[in-house]
């Protein structure tokens, strides 16, 4: 039984890609004006890290998107879009019933025209919030994910976001779970950033998911990094040298100064972190017993700056 | 078109129905829970497990089941920890130390082929006792005893000296039965505030061992306290040096941010300096069990005119013979596949995430208050 599987594993090389792009307003027209700020600096070519506007961003990926569905003739594909506020396909149509396997030129257009109309609906919504929702869209996928995968067992899932934004902090709890999900059912999560910053929760997300963190460097070079380290399935990736990342930050961020502690307390009860010992937990409100006074004198001893700042926990939350 | 049985009930739809009140039957309910819990599983591997009741046979139903079990309960709980016990030629042995590596647990349960002779309740209560007695007060202490025989063979009376003491050190035992209810493992569950299950068929084996995933209530007082962990963070280096847990050299590891020695995985506790080494992931993976998603209610297809589409995967309702849900947050409607993968693995639910229920959401505010505090 389990050899045939193995055989089947080799034979159907269908994949399932779902792209996650980033399509936030505010981070493509920094972009913009990065870039011109760039031109008008003189050594912008020395600097080695090129950038690149939204429009040609878009090419490469279509090219990338038309390579992988040419790849295999079963190939499937979904685009999602993370935008502010707001997660939402734009392949396949959600108004549209049940599409048929459309053509590449459709797709092609279908994302295109998707993309056009995006522009417009963002400025006319007014958030005060401009980090895109990032965590909707892993669960979108997830759950498209999971319906194809009951339709077509045998294909091969794996997820490909393309980041431009910083990290939205308050999705870090639910992007977790997204990637929680995904590591239980071996989906690997590709990431691309075109940012010139780091994404520690794609760091982390890839890290987990056993799949690859590529910042390029030559962004006008994009499809060239797109097809040598994203196109490939993930059967082939087991004989191919996939870039690895030298160092995944696991460290947290104590709750009460948000500073990012190496060593830090725990509260037993509701799991909440703190960088300092004190006698009850702000979030819960549950007074700790005294019984773990040796920790706290060694901490002080080593760390007498950590009790500077007195503590205002009184207006937190409690649950 | 649409088919119904006698009592004018479609039948297809009532056996979906029947299965997903199965499989999310968790108390929703906001309790203190032992989010750090120490568990010993116990098996029983006497004679008994030969008996081909279950199919294929008591043993390969219960390994199954019981690996299962063990990936589940590390996926729902990463920062607790486990140990297995087996008890049979009316002995106790502990297979597997208290950790949080699955496959080690996993490897060992599979290496213990050997039923054989009678299990002792007793000796293998008291084992889990002398393993669970060490950990520290916080934690939640439990005991998942599956004993598959109708006897026992005990050295003195258990409950003169057995019970007492677990009740002392407030381990909660639970019996999971094969075969039929012992008055004593009854008695033993009720005195320890623990359960005591019999099983119907496989099916129900399994749905039994998973309900134990949610980590239970904590029993009466708690001594709560709070804990000095380490985040490490990964490094991989050109040189490869010696890891501390298994004295291999490794090129990449968590380095413990107290002593600097290598561990290869996460969570652990620092065998050096014995702080107890976490990553942020593993933590905000347990806030699920602390802020959970409401439990979507049924949606009546007849309510709207047009085809209604799953939000999440875009199923559309082509024939009436499927099940809708919709979220009593945002209000957006789920196939049942969506809705069991929402409640049972994602933990989120997409049109919530989507800020669709921006103005009268207590319940996310809170969550993303703590969420603040972990950004990295």
């Amino acid at each position: 039984m389990v050899i045939i599987e193995s055989t089947d594993e080799e034979e159907y090389d269908t994949s399932l890609l779902v792209i996650i792009v980033d399509t936030n307003i505010y981070s493509w027209g920094n972009r913009i004006l990065q870039m011109s700020n760039k031109t008008e600096s003189t050594s912008s070519t020395k600097l080695g890290s090129s950038l690149i506007g939204f429009n040609t961003f878009v090419e490469h990926l279509m090219v990338f998107i038309n390579l992988h569905l040419m790849l295999n003739q079963e190939n499937q594909i979904a685009v999602i879009s993370s935008q502010i506020g707001e997660a939402r396909f734009l392949f396949p149509e959600p108004h549209q019933s049940q599409s048929t396997k459309s053509e590449q030129k459709s797709i092609q257009n279908i994302i295109l025209g998707k993309l056009l109309h995006l522009d417009t609906t963002i400025k006319e919504t007014n958030q005060e919030s401009t980090s895109s929702n990032f965590s909707a869209a892993l669960s979108l996928s997830l759950c498209y994910i999971n319906r194809i995968k009951k339709e077509v067992p045998i294909i091969r899932p794996r997820i490909f976001v393309l980041n431009i934004s910083p990290d939205a902090s308050s999705q870090y709890i639910s992007v977790m779970n997204c990637i929680f999900s995904a590591q239980k059912q071996s989906i690997p999560l590709d990431t691309c950033i075109l940012s010139q910053q780091d994404s520690t929760f794609l760091q982390q997300a890839s890290h987990l998911t056993n799949g690859i963190y590529l910042k390029p460097q030559r962004q006008e070079n994009l499809s060239q990094y797109l097809i040598s380290t994203f196109l490939m399935d993930t059967y082939s990736r087991k004989l191919l040298q996939c870039p690895t990342l030298k160092s995944v930050d696991y460290r947290a961020t104590c709750f009460c100064h948000k500073r990012i502690v190496d060593i830090g307390f725990v509260c037993s009860v509701c799991l909440s972190i703190f960088c300092s010992y004190s006698s009850s937990c702000s979030t819960c409100g549950t007074k700790f017993s005294l019984k773990i006074e040796i920790p706290k004198s060694r901490k002080s001893l080593s760390q007498p700056s950590s009790q500077e700042q007195p503590t205002n926990n009184k207006d937190k939350v409690e649950y | 078109m649409i088919e119904e049985d006698e009592k004018g009930l479609r039948p297809s739809l009532q056996e979906e129905r029947k299965i997903r009140d199965r499989r999310l039957r968790h108390d929703d309910k906001r309790v203190r829970r032992g989010m750090q819990r120490h568990l010993c599983l116990v098996l029983d591997f006497s004679k008994t497990l030969l008996l081909q009741d279950l199919k294929p046979s008591r043993y390969h139903c219960l390994l199954s089941t019981c690996e299962a079990f063990i990936k589940e309960y590390f996926d729902q709980n990463p920062i607790s920890q486990l140990s297995i016990i087996i008890t049979k030629n009316s002995k106790a042995e502990k297979i597997s130390e208290l950790s949080g590596n699955p496959s080690r647990h996993i490897q060992a349960m599979k290496d213990s082929i050997a039923t054989e002779g009678e299990p002792s309740i007793q000796n293998a209560l008291d084992v889990a006792l002398s393993t669970l007695c060490y950990v520290p007060k916080y934690g939640s202490r439990e005991v998942i005893f599956i004993s598959s025989s109708l006897t026992s063979c005990d050295p003195t009376d258990i409950q003169k000296t057995t019970i007492p003491q677990l009740q002392q050190e407030q381990i909660r035992v639970s019996f999971i039965h094969l075969a039929a209810e012992l008055h004593i493992c009854k008695f033993i569950a009720e005195h320890t505030n623990g359960s005591s299950k019999v099983i119907l068929n496989e099916e129900h084996f399994q749905d039994t061992i998973m309900l134990s995933c949610q980590p239970p209530p904590s029993m009466g007082k708690v001594e709560a306290s709070l804990v000095e962990m380490g985040f490490p963070q990964r490094y991989t280096s050109t040189i490869p040096t010696l890891c501390i847990c298994h004295e291999k050299f490794k090129y990449s590891g968590y380095i413990c941010p107290r002593c600097g020695s290598k561990s290869c995985e996460l969570p652990t506790d620092c065998q050096i300096c014995n702080l107890s080494l976490v990553s942020s992931p593993h933590l905000a993976r347990s806030y699920h069990h602390l802020f959970q998603i409401p439990l979507f209610q049924e949606f009546n297809w007849r309510d709207s005119d047009s085809i209604i589409k799953c939000f999440s995967c875009l199923l559309p309702s082509l024939n009436t013979s499927q099940l809708y849900f919709s979220c009593p947050r945002c209000h957006q409607v789920f196939c049942l596949d969506c809705d069991l993968l929402i409640h049972e693995s994602l933990h989120n639910c997409p049109g919530c995430e989507n800020n669709f229920d921006q103005s009268h959401n207590n319940d996310n505010d809170n969550n993303n208050n703590n969420g603040n505090g972990n950004s990295h």
